[in-house]
């Protein structure tokens, strides 16, 4: 075990915190599915459980990022996975830089580990859940604190308390599925969300306050096409409306995302494997062009996200040397040039305010903070979940497989592996952060985010081959024993 | 150890930690929103 003064004095405390109990046996896939459609059920029941005693003149500090926090504005799942999405950029942070010195393949230092991220979530469902309430964003209902008797204090703190309880479900939820259900309840959560604000993006009639158009794009066009001529509409300026108010361009933007997200899952570097004593028995390694998933991107504008609600604040609080907000968008200063694109109107000359040098540097910075940080907490969460080439190649070894025309030793296993997963690591990762940024310039049907509609095909086709996987397993059981389930 | 989420739970799990069946998050849950709707109908 790890020698760390600091983890063994708070480790009493890790021991004791609460976990889901873990099913005693194998779950059949038909109660896996149960527990994961039952557990996304009661989420979006959660999403439509409105604060008691909230004022309707509350603002969203997530705003433009709350497709990949998930949850709901002014809901009891208010916070999302925000707190959980933090507590990991902390811990692969300080795992990735050696600060925190934890052996993951020592089953001590696993239990410590995993009880110290859950910790994390604690402080951070109070650290996000405090600013909200007392910034001014998440208001208290004054006739309900006059009413009760309760006050504005007394009645913030409630709103506070609901807050933590929501942050806390999410959590067990969460741990509920990637124990008892298939996936994770963090994917599940930010595709649901997607999924809501693609069909409301197609569908939905209402009219946009801003534009007086409906918010769908089907009812929309219908709109657009009983109002003009198609002689109006194949003109120019019909053209370039039809692009943007249209939104030709979003539609074309998310179709390009669905295909290229499916088809980058399925490019790999296959390293062929036998059987050292079992002839014939052969199999593949797959190494993803995605290897590391499209998770540590979520870390990568969680980051920028925390940066934008810290200007946010500090913005209401008075202090505007950080940078001003119209909207809770920022419009000048340091926050402005840090602050992701999120469609056309950001960049677009004649669509975006501010001048083009600015627009430009917001747009450099953009593409390099998502192509870097998106490298780097690849490679960190390539080393933290056991995917790098010295972990894969004692995997390897254990389950009495070799690379054939190579010795059966872990190191020469090793070496090979070497070869392909930093590099391959390095390109996904930076491949994935560029593809998410040219998805937000060009903004997404129901304005859903780049990187969030990304997120979602990619967790979304990876939930479809678990369920092929477990599918296949329930018909073989050989399988699963072989696989060691 | 489940490699699926943001969160990471390995196979092995202390022993004296405080363990909650499924199920009572759920009935947590459910109970949580009937209160909060209660409250928002009878004060809102």
């Amino acid at each position: 075990m790890t020698e760390h003064p600091l983890i063994d004095r708070i480790e009493p405390v890790l021991q004791r915190l609460p976990a889901i109990s873990k099913p005693d046996g194998h779950v059949h896939f038909r109660r896996k599915l149960t527990w994961t459609i039952g557990v996304l059920l009661i989420y979006f029941v959660l999403t439509n459980v409105r604060l008691f005693a909230l004022s309707p003149a509350s603002q969203d500090l997530f705003g433009f990022y709350r497709a990949i926090m998930a949850g709901s504005q002014g809901s009891l799942v208010q916070l999302g996975i925000g707190p959980i999405v933090t507590a990991s950029i902390i811990l692969q942070l300080f795992k990735g830089a050696d600060i925190i010195k934890l052996d993951t393949s020592d089953p001590r230092d696993q239990s410590v580990y995993q009880q110290l991220q859950k910790l994390l979530i604690f402080v951070m469902i109070i650290v996000e859940a405090a600013p909200q309430v007392l910034g001014g964003f998440l208001k208290p209902d004054p006739t309900l604190a006059a009413s009760t008797g309760l006050g504005l204090g007394g009645i913030s703190l409630l709103i506070f308390i609901q807050v933590c309880i929501g942050g806390v479900l999410i959590l067990f939820l969460d741990e509920i599925v990637t124990k008892w259900g298939i996936g994770s309840g963090v994917g599940l959560f930010i595709v649901a969300g997607v999924a809501q604000g693609l069909v409301t993006g197609t569908i939905n009639w209402a009219a946009d306050p801003t534009t007086g158009l409906a918010v769908g794009w089907i009812p929309r066009f219908v709109q657009i096409f009983q109002t003009f001529t198609v002689q109006q509409l194949l003109s120019t300026q019909g053209l370039i409306f039809l692009l943007f108010q249209g939104d030709v361009l979003a539609i074309i933007s998310t179709v390009a995302i669905f295909a290229v997200v499916v088809y980058v899952e399925t490019t790999r570097i296959e390293i062929p494997l036998a059987h050292s004593s079992v002839r014939g028995a052969r199999g593949r390694f797959p190494v993803k062009l995605v290897y590391a998933s499209v998770l540590p991107l979520i870390l990568v504008r969680a980051l920028q996200a925390n940066i934008q609600m810290v200007g946010i604040l500090l913005y209401n609080a008075g202090f505007t040397w950080v940078g001003t907000y119209q909207n809770n968008q920022p419009t000048s200063g340091l926050m402005y040039y840090l602050a992701p694109i999120n469609g056309p109107n950001n960049w677009l000359p004649g669509l975006a305010q501010n001048p083009a040098w600015q627009v430009a540097l917001r747009s450099g910075i953009d593409i390099s903070v998502m192509v870097i940080g998106g490298v780097i907490f690849a490679l960190f969460w390539v080393e933290t979940t056991g995917m790098g080439p010295k972990a894969v190649s004692e995997q390897i070894k254990d389950s009495g497989m070799s690379i054939p025309g190579f010795r059966r030793d872990p190191k020469i296993i090793e070496r090979v592996m070497q070869r392909y997963i930093p590099k391959v690591t390095v390109i996904g990762g930076a491949f994935i952060g560029l593809l998410a940024v040219i998805a937000g310039f060009f903004g997404t049907i129901g304005n859903v985010g780049g990187t969030s509609l990304l997120l979602a095909v990619s967790i979304t086709y990876q939930l479809y081959e678990q369920l092929a996987n477990e599918e296949v397993m329930e018909m073989h059981p050989m399988l699963r024993t072989f696989l060691g389930e | 150890m489940s490699s699926a989420g943001l969160v990471r739970y390995y196979e092995s799990e202390d022993k004296n930690a405080i363990h909650i069946p499924p199920r009572s998050i759920i009935v947590a849950c459910i109970l949580s929103a009937v209160i909060i709707l209660a409250l928002n109908f009878m004060f809102g």
